[in-house]
Parts: structure tokens; sequence; C-alpha cells
């Protein structure tokens, strides 16, 4: 099997395209910091800005309970809680550092989840297309280790595009704006809209292992197309297509009872540590549950269909 | 050892919607036999090629690989068995010598000084280490013929391997075949619909049409065995009604053979000479004697014209 993941993943690895996605995505992590160095300039008084925007807030807090809704209240208390936090630390308003960059560059995951999706598409489709199937089939070893050892190698690909938007960002952002301030609060609202904090550090491996889960399910998504339909295009087009719509799907459909168990609600599970979940009384539990649902059951179609399928063009 | 069944194919058959591509098919290949699959496009050889080396699932019937069942125990039956379907694809992007540790990756057993044998076995020694992409087709045929070696198989499966091959690489690829199956015992099962290339290569040939097998013949067989049969005798004489009566005279029915008008009969291969000296003593001047070989092409067209006319 270890052999057979090897094959997969050397093919992957000798492609000249592979080697293109992840110099874009390098490319990218460094072209977002020139940007954002190039418009870091605080203002002189930041200090008295923060300071009158937190009185305003004090005043708005203490009006009656019933003209604000709570998730408002919870929003300007972390808003005065940062505030405080960079007044006391001397740290202007959208200061940078190595950690508060790497945050950011979580969009460039997506961008990542996109450029791994080409491949996801490919790799069963790919085969078929180049009639190299018929030589891949015909050696001894069943069709189930075959897309097995497709699928764990795109997994692999998974994780190392997103190891490399976290290494990247972190040394492209420890150069451009420092490595200090690791151990620095992330004020956030959580689910229950109680204000929270929890270190920069733990907050970017939270937020990447999360980022990791739904790019899978994408991932997972182009593979099952690949394997079914034979198509890459198609497979590739799908699920960038579900990758940005998904979420806005969600959104239109929030007024139905069923909109809890589209894969879209539950494939963000960092709703439940800030702001919570699209729709009330979802759980982080009942997400992962979803997930776990969609997960199996998208891995079993491309299986069933793979084994099955007759390869007779 | 080497004539012992390799491969038995018994009562295969597929169906594809309501079709029927391949009808009860049975045959047994021995050990270090060349043996053909001959029929016209669509009979269904190459289906039952691809049921045989499991790329397409079996409606009914079974295929035994040295007595393994092909369904039963995929692993264990192909890792007997090399195939080439239809035309060697390779992956383009790697060089020759990375497809084939791809590929040697694939078998246990299959180390480095293997992939060097086979290499050197096909020729292709100088370009492998280049981009497949820069193959011409016969490289690539021996490329995808050193694919199927790796694994040192008993049975060799190719499916049309000649096609798209220029005349060189034909024979070629002919060579390598015979010299497999003679000097290592393997069997080798080859489809085609071209005749006169079946007739070159194989011991024995399954002919099938409509996806029913009409018969299996050994080449000697087909083309008629020299020493015992009657066989079509043509003479070329000056005086073409006087040997006609001189024909009759011996009871024996003459044809005019449709291309040129010689004179064709059919004769004990012993009683040549007595008819050349009766010929002869009544007059007529022989020029020229000499039996009729059927082609592969004219038993092949009478066998599946009866099977039409059924």
């Amino acid at each position: 099997m270890l052999r057979l993941i090897q094959n997969e993943s050397i093919k992957i690895a000798l492609r000249l395209r592979t080697w293109i996605m992840a110099a874009l995505i390098v490319v990218i992590v460094v072209v977002a910091a020139v940007i954002i160095n190039a418009h870091l300039k605080p203002s002189t008084n930041w200090k008295q800005t923060l300071l009158s925007q937190n009185s305003q807030a004090e005043a708005m807090l203490s009006q009656p309970h019933g003209n604000l809704p709570a998730t408002a209240r919870a929003q300007i208390k972390a808003q005065v809680a940062v505030n405080t936090y960079d007044i006391a630390h001397n740290l202007p308003p959208g200061h940078q550092d190595a950690w508060i960059f790497t945050i950011g560059a979580l969009s460039v995951a997506q961008i990542g989840v996109v450029f791994v999706t080409v491949v996801a598409g490919d790799i069963v489709a790919g085969e078929f297309a180049s009639g190299t199937i018929k030589a891949l089939l015909t050696q001894p070893v069943n069709r189930t280790r075959i897309i097995l050892s497709k699928y764990v190698s795109i997994l692999l690909v998974t994780c190392v595009m997103f190891a490399l938007v976290l290494v990247s960002s972190i040394i492209v952002g420890g150069i451009f704006f420092g490595m200090s301030g690791v151990g620095e609060p992330f004020v956030l609202v959580n689910a229950k809209q109680v204000v929270t904090q929890m270190t920069a550090g733990s907050y970017i491996l939270l937020g990447y292992a999360f980022a990791l889960i739904s790019g899978v399910m994408i991932v997972t998504i182009a593979f099952m197309i690949s394997a079914v339909f034979r198509s890459s295009s198609l497979a590739i087009a799908i699920s960038i297509i579900t990758l940005f719509v998904g979420v806005s799907l969600v959104h239109v459909l929030s007024s139905f009872s069923w909109d809890k168990y589209i894969l879209f609600s539950n494939t963000d599970l960092m709703q439940y540590i800030t702001g919570g979940p699209p729709v009330a009384g979802m759980t982080m539990g009942f997400s992962i549950a979803v997930l776990a649902i969609y997960f199996i059951v998208l891995n079993a179609i491309s299986w069933r269909v793979f084994v099955q399928r007759d390869v007779s063009s | 050892m080497s004539n012992a069944t390799a491969l038995e194919i018994k009562n295969l058959t597929k169906v594809i919607g309501r079709k029927t591509i391949v009808d009860d098919l049975s045959f047994a290949v021995r050990g270090g036999e060349v043996f053909g699959l001959l029929g016209p496009n669509g009979a269904g050889k190459t289906t039952t090629i691809r049921m045989i080396v499991g790329l397409i699932g079996i409606t009914k019937g079974s295929v035994f690989v040295h007595g393994v069942d092909v369904t039963k125990d995929f692993e264990a039956a192909m890792s007997r068995v090399g195939a080439i379907v239809e035309n060697p694809e390779m992956y383009k992007y790697l060089s020759g010598y990375q497809n084939l540790l791809h590929f040697a990756r694939m078998t246990s057993g299959v180390n480095r000084a293997r992939i060097d044998e086979v290499v050197q076995l096909v020729g292709l020694k100088s370009r492998i280490h280049d981009k497949v992409r820069k193959y011409s087709l016969g490289m690539r045929q021996r490329l995808g013929l050193a694919q199927a070696l790796l694994r040192n198989p008993s049975i060799l499966i190719l499916d049309e391997p000649t096609n798209g091959l220029d005349p060189a690489g034909i024979r070629e690829f002919r060579d390598h075949l015979r010299t497999l199956a003679a000097q290592r015992g393997m069997s080798v099962i080859v489809s085609s619909h071209l005749l006169a290339e079946m007739e070159l290569m194989c011991d024995r040939v399954a002919i099938i049409q409509d996806g029913k097998l009409v018969d299996i013949r050994s080449m000697n067989e087909m083309k008629g065995d020299a020493s015992t049969a009657a066989q079509t005798t043509r003479f070329i004489v000056n005086d073409r009604e006087l040997a006609m009566s001189v024909f009759a005279n011996a009871d024996l029915v003459c044809q005019t053979a449709p291309d040129n008008g010689e004179l064709d009969v059919v004769l004990d291969p012993l009683a040549v000479a007595d008819v050349v000296a009766a010929l002869v003593h009544a007059g007529v001047r022989v020029s020229g004697v000499r039996t009729v070989t059927k082609t592969l092409e004219e038993s092949f067209l009478e066998m599946t014209g009866e099977v039409r006319h059924a």
C-alpha cells in the first residue's frame, strides 16, 4: 500500500503544474505582505481615537438591555477589550506581526484549496483521459487499493498545501513584520456571545486545523466527481462552484429547517469558536457528525463507482 | 509442464444493456503457445480480453489463470499475467524508466536488476531515461511490452498489439513474441482482425464472430495439411480443353481458377505424378504444377460465411 501511495505522490510531484501552483502560493503570500506593508502607517494620535471609541462604546453599553441585541453588545465589548489591550501594550490599530499575518493568510489557503482541487479532479479522470488506466488496472493490485492510494495521496497534497501556506506566511510575515506577538491575545466573541480570548499561536493552530477540514471536504467532492464522471474539468468546475456558492447557499436557504444539514452549514467549524453557528441550536458535535456522514458517503460513491466500472473506451 | 493449461475460459458471457457482446465463449490456452483471437471488428475480441484482465466485469462464466479464478483472487491471478490492452499508453511526463519503476512498485519482487533486464530485452536501453513524450509509437510499444514482462508473467495478453506500427515494427514485435513463447515457455494471447498477421504469429487461432466461438484451429490445419489430405493443385498448360478432357477421363473434378483461368484440380498429392504423365501422354504441354495453399483468409471467410448462412 505504501508503494502505491508513493507511486501516486510521485506522479503528482513530477508534474510541472504542481510546482507552478506551489510557487504561486508563495508568490501570493509575498505579494500580500508587500501590499500590507505599504499601507502600514498608523496615525500619530491613534491612542486618542481608541480612547474616544471606548467611551462611546461604554455609553452605548450603559443603555437599557432591550435597545441593543445581545450580538451587538458582545461585538462592542470585544472591541473595547481589544482597544484597551492595544493601548496598554502600545500597539497601534492595524499593526502587523508574523502571527496576525499568518491568520490572514488563511484566505491564501482558500486559493490553495482550489489548486488542490485541480489535482484531485485529475487524479482519476486523468488516467482515463490518457489511457494509462488500462495499464494501472491490469497490475496485480485490486481496484480498492488503487482508489485508496489515490485518495490518500490527495489528502497528503492537501496537508502539504496547508503546511506550505502556514510556514511561508510565518517566514514571510516574520521578515516583513517581525516575529514578536505569538502570545498576544486574540479577543473574540464566542458562540455564547461571551467575550473571550486566546493566544495568537493557538488561534492559528485552530484556524488552520479547521480550514484543513473544510478543504478536505471540497477536495473530496472533486475526487468523487473525478472518479464518477471521469472528467477533470467537470470535477474542477463543480468543486470550485460549490466552494464559492456553498456558503451563500446556506444563507439563501436559511429559512428552511433542513438548512443545517447542508454540507456548507457545517464546513466552517471556526463558527463555533467565534460568532456562533448560522442556524441556532447547531453544535460543534452536530457539525462534526454531519461532516463525517458527508465524508463517508462521498468516498463510498467514489469507491463503488471506481471498483465497478467497465473500462472499455 | 509447458503443455499444461495456462489460461482457461469457461462459458464467458458479457451482456451490456440488452446486447450480448460475448456469448458463451470457452477455450483453453496451453503453456508456451501463441494463441490468436481472430474476428472482424466488433466480434467481441477486445471485450473478451478485457474480461480476462479484469478491465470489465464478467456477466456470466469464468476465467481461470493457472486454475485461479480471476474474479475470486484478482491479485494472485494477475501476478502471473502481463497485458497490453490496445495502444500501450504510459505516463508521458515520466521517463521510460520512471514508468517501469512505477509498475514495478505495483508487483512484489521486481527489482532494478529485473527492470534493466527487461529494458535490455526490448532494446530500449539507449532511450530509457528519455521522457515517454519523446518516444515514437514503436518505442512506446516496446515500453508497453517491457511493462507487461516486468513481473515475468507466464501468460502475456495483447490486444491488437500491432495497431499503428509500421511493417518493420510489426515484424520486430512478432519476432519478440515468438522468442518469448519458444524460449521462455510463455503463453501469448493475441487478438487481431488482421488475418495475415495472425497467420505468421500464432500456433492456434480461435475464430470469433458476433461474440460466439466459430472454431479453434491450429495454423497447420487451417492452411491444409501438406502430407495427407487432398489438396487443390493448379496446372498451367498450353491446351486447356484437352487437359480438361484428360481430367474428366480420370474422374477428376476440374475448376477454372477465378483470377486467371488456370485449371484447379482437387487430388491426392501422391497422384500428381500420374496425372502429369497422363496429360503429357495425351499431348498436353505442362509448364507448371503447384499446390494451392489455402490462406487463412480463405479459410476464415469460408468459416464465417458458413455461420452467416446457418
